[in-house]
C-alpha cells in the first residue's frame, strides 16, 4: 500500500468513527425529543396549563429546540475534517457510509413508530376532548421527525461530497425501488383509512399518523434491504 | 434486477486493464458496490455509466456488454 493510500485509510478510519457517532447522535436526539415531549406533557398537566397561543408556542418551541439543538450539536461534534471532504475519500469509503445510512434507515422507523403512536393518541384526544397544548407538541414533534427522516431518505439539502453517496447510480436505483414499494404501501394504507373512515370518521383521523410513518418507513426499509442484498452479492 | 438478456464482460475487461473494482469506481465516479453489482449482472447500468465505464477502460461499450442470442 502506498503512502497516499495509507493516508487515505487514516482519514477514512477517522471519518467512519465520526459517522458512527453522528448516527448515534441522531437517534439519541430523536429519543431526547420523545422524552421531552413526555416531560412537557406531565408538566403541562400538573400545572393545568391553559391552551393559549403563547403556551402552545412555548411548549412547541421547547420540543423543537431540543430536536434542532441535538442535530446541530451532533453535526458540530462529528464535523468532518477538510481532507475527508474530497471525492476520492468519499467514494473510497462509500460502501461503509451507505451501510451506516442503511442501518439508520432500518432503525429509525422504530423511533418514528413511537412518534406516530403518540400522534395517533393525540389525535384521539383532540377528537374526543378538544385541543390541548400537549397534543400540539406531540403533533409538531412527529411532523418535525418525519421531515428530518424524509431529508435523510432523499438526501434533500445534502451538499458537498456527501452528495456523491446519494447520487451514486446503484443507490439511486435502490431509492427508486424503495419509493415504488412505498407508493403501493401508501395506496393500500389510504384504502384502509378510507374504509375505517366510512365505519367511523374519527378512526380515519387517528390512523393518519401511522399511515404517514408507514409511507416514510417502507421505502427506507426497502432501501436498507436492497443495500444488504447487494452487499451479500459482493 | 438481473436481466438475462444482458451479457456482461466488465470483469474480464477490468482485469485486463489491471484495475481493482475500487480503482475503476474512482475513475468513473461511482461506488465500488455499483461496479460489483454491474459485474455480477445484478444491476443494469445507465447508458451514461456504460459509456463512462467503456471510456475508463479504453474499450467500446459493446466490448463490455452484449445481448444474449435469441
Amino acid at each position: 500500500m502506498s503512502d497516499a493510500d495509507q493516508a487515505d485509510e487514516r482519514v477514512i478510519a477517522d471519518m467512519r468513527a465520526r459517522l458512527r457517532r453522528r448516527a448515534l447522535g441522531i437517534v439519541l436526539t430523536a429519543v431526547a425529543v420523545l422524552v421531552t415531549e413526555v416531560l412537557l406533557a406531565l408538566g403541562a398537566h400538573m400545572i393545568a396549563l391553559p391552551l393559549r397561543w403563547w403556551s402552545i408556542g412555548l411548549l412547541t418551541a421547547i420540543a423543537a429546540m431540543v430536536g434542532l439543538g441535538g442535530v446541530a450539536v451532533t453535526y458540530r461534534v462529528t464535523r468532518l475534517p477538510p481532507e475527508a471532504l474530497t471525492e476520492r475519500i468519499t467514494l473510497r469509503d462509500s460502501d461503509r457510509v451507505q451501510r451506516i445510512l442503511a442501518r439508520l434507515y432500518l432503525f429509525y422507523p422504530f423511533i418514528l413508530g413511537l412518534f406516530a403512536f403518540n400522534s395517533a393518541t393525540a389525535a384521539y384526544r383532540v377528537l374526543h376532548h378538544g385541543w390541548r397544548s400537549l397534543d400540539v407538541i406531540i403533533s409538531v414533534s412527529f411532523l418535525v421527525n418525519m421531515l428530518f427522516y424524509v431529508m435523510l431518505l432523499t438526501g434533500w439539502r445534502v451538499g458537498g461530497t456527501s452528495r456523491l453517496i446519494y447520487q451514486d447510480e446503484l443507490f439511486r436505483s435502490f431509492r427508486t425501488q424503495g419509493y415504488a414499494v412505498g407508493f403501493w404501501s401508501v395506496l393500500a394504507g389510504v384504502l384502509l383509512v378510507f374504509v375505517l373512515g366510512l365505519a367511523r370518521p374519527a378512526w380515519a383521523v387517528e390512523a393518519l399518523p401511522v399511515l404517514i410513518a408507514v409511507g416514510v418507513s417502507v421505502p427506507a426499509a426497502t432501501i436498507a434491504l436492497l443495500n444488504r442484498r447487494a452487499e451479500r452479492d459482493a | 434486477m438481473p436481466d438475462r438478456r444482458l451479457l456482461v464482460h466488465l470483469k474480464a475487461a477490468r482485469m485486463e486493464a489491471g484495475l481493482t473494482q475500487g480503482e475503476l469506481a474512482l475513475k468513473v465516479g461511482v461506488t465500488r458496490k455499483t461496479i460489483n453489482t454491474v459485474e455480477n449482472g445484478v444491476f443494469v447500468p445507465s447508458t451514461i455509466l456504460a459509456l463512462g465505464l467503456a471510456r475508463a477502460l479504453g474499450v467500446t461499450v459493446e466490448a463490455l456488454f452484449s445481448l444474449a442470442p435469441d
